[in-house]
């Protein structure tokens, strides 16, 4: 069984005055509902983004990701390694936009496949896409973690 | 103009074999486009999410299109059966399930009212802390 550890800390002296915050987290990967570790993972993987159209990145009818039930608490892990300020990825899940990334700007989210018969969550988080702010090149970074 | 900045790692020595992952990303949290104003205004809370209802957590009313809004959202359950769901568009969009002891942290659009960040909780009470980092917000007028 394997040990995957995932830790945040977010940090700011002065966006509040008079009060240091200082978030800090980290918990072990595990499979849905169990002690037991992820064993799988995509490894790292990079896509260039050169397109303002949606590139499909994470396709949610392959079933690919560990088996049904375990995985339905996967993580993904996605950072545009592009150094702009200006320009950004925007990355939708299940055909919404869920947020922009900017240069530099990662995110972690848990990602549920297929269905699972709980009401009124019964499907999947649905395919995850990228595009472009530009038609220049964007790189993006992306891992999953399933049970 | 304040400086705030979110670091994550991911780390395992044997997830992969031979291959020890050890990934740290950091960046500052900056307003939509700039390259040197971070985001300067904070929400921060710690709730408990009963089950048999869905929640609004975070009101997208009241953030910004097109604005930078950095969301951390932490299970502090320590049941590893219990989880929360979150979800937007009146919870047919799924984002995925933070099992006890599971956060999150993403960029979040909050591009129109449907938008909002809801939780649903499964096996029992969770705790939830979370945190919007954003560029501000228009506040509700009071009735």
């Amino acid at each position: 069984m394997a040990t995957t550890t995932a830790t945040i800390a977010i940090n700011s002296s002065d966006i509040m005055s008079g009060q240091v915050v200082s978030l800090t987290n980290s918990f072990n990967l595990k499979q849905a509902g169990s002690k037991t570790g992820v064993e799988e993972t995509t490894g790292l993987g990079m896509k260039v983004i050169q397109t303002t159209s949606s590139v499909l990145v994470i396709d949610d009818s392959d079933d690919a990701f560990g088996t049904a039930g375990s995985n339905y608490a996967a993580k993904l892990y996605m950072k545009n390694t592009s150094t702009s300020t200006s320009q950004y990825l925007t990355v939708t899940v299940d055909g919404d936009e869920l947020g922009r990334l900017y240069g530099g700007d990662f995110l972690f989210i848990p990602y549920k496949e297929g269905a699972d018969g709980t009401t009124p969550f019964d499907h999947g988080s649905g395919d995850v896409s990228v595009a472009a702010s530009t038609s220049e090149k964007l790189i993006l970074e992306y891992m999953v973690f399933a049970g | 103009m304040a400086t705030t900045q979110a670091t994550i790692s991911l780390r395992s020595s044997d997830l992969i074999p031979s291959q020890v992952l050890s990934l740290t990303s950091s960046k500052r949290l900056l307003k939509a486009g700039s390259a040197s104003e971070g985001v300067d205004h904070l929400d921060m809370g710690r709730v408990d999410i009963v089950t048999g209802t869905s929640f609004d957590l975070i009101d997208a009313t009241a953030l910004g299109l097109g604005k930078n809004n950095y969301i951390y959202i932490a299970n502090k359950s320590t049941s590893e059966s219990n989880f929360i769901t979150i979800s937007h568009v009146d919870r047919t969009i799924i984002m995925g399930r933070l099992y006890g002891g599971d956060f999150a942290f993403f960029p979040w659009s909050a591009h129109d009212a449907a938008h909002d960040i809801e939780v649903t909780a499964f096996n029992g009470t969770s705790t939830i802390e979370y945190a919007v980092f954003h560029e501000g917000k228009t506040l509700i007028s009071a009735s």
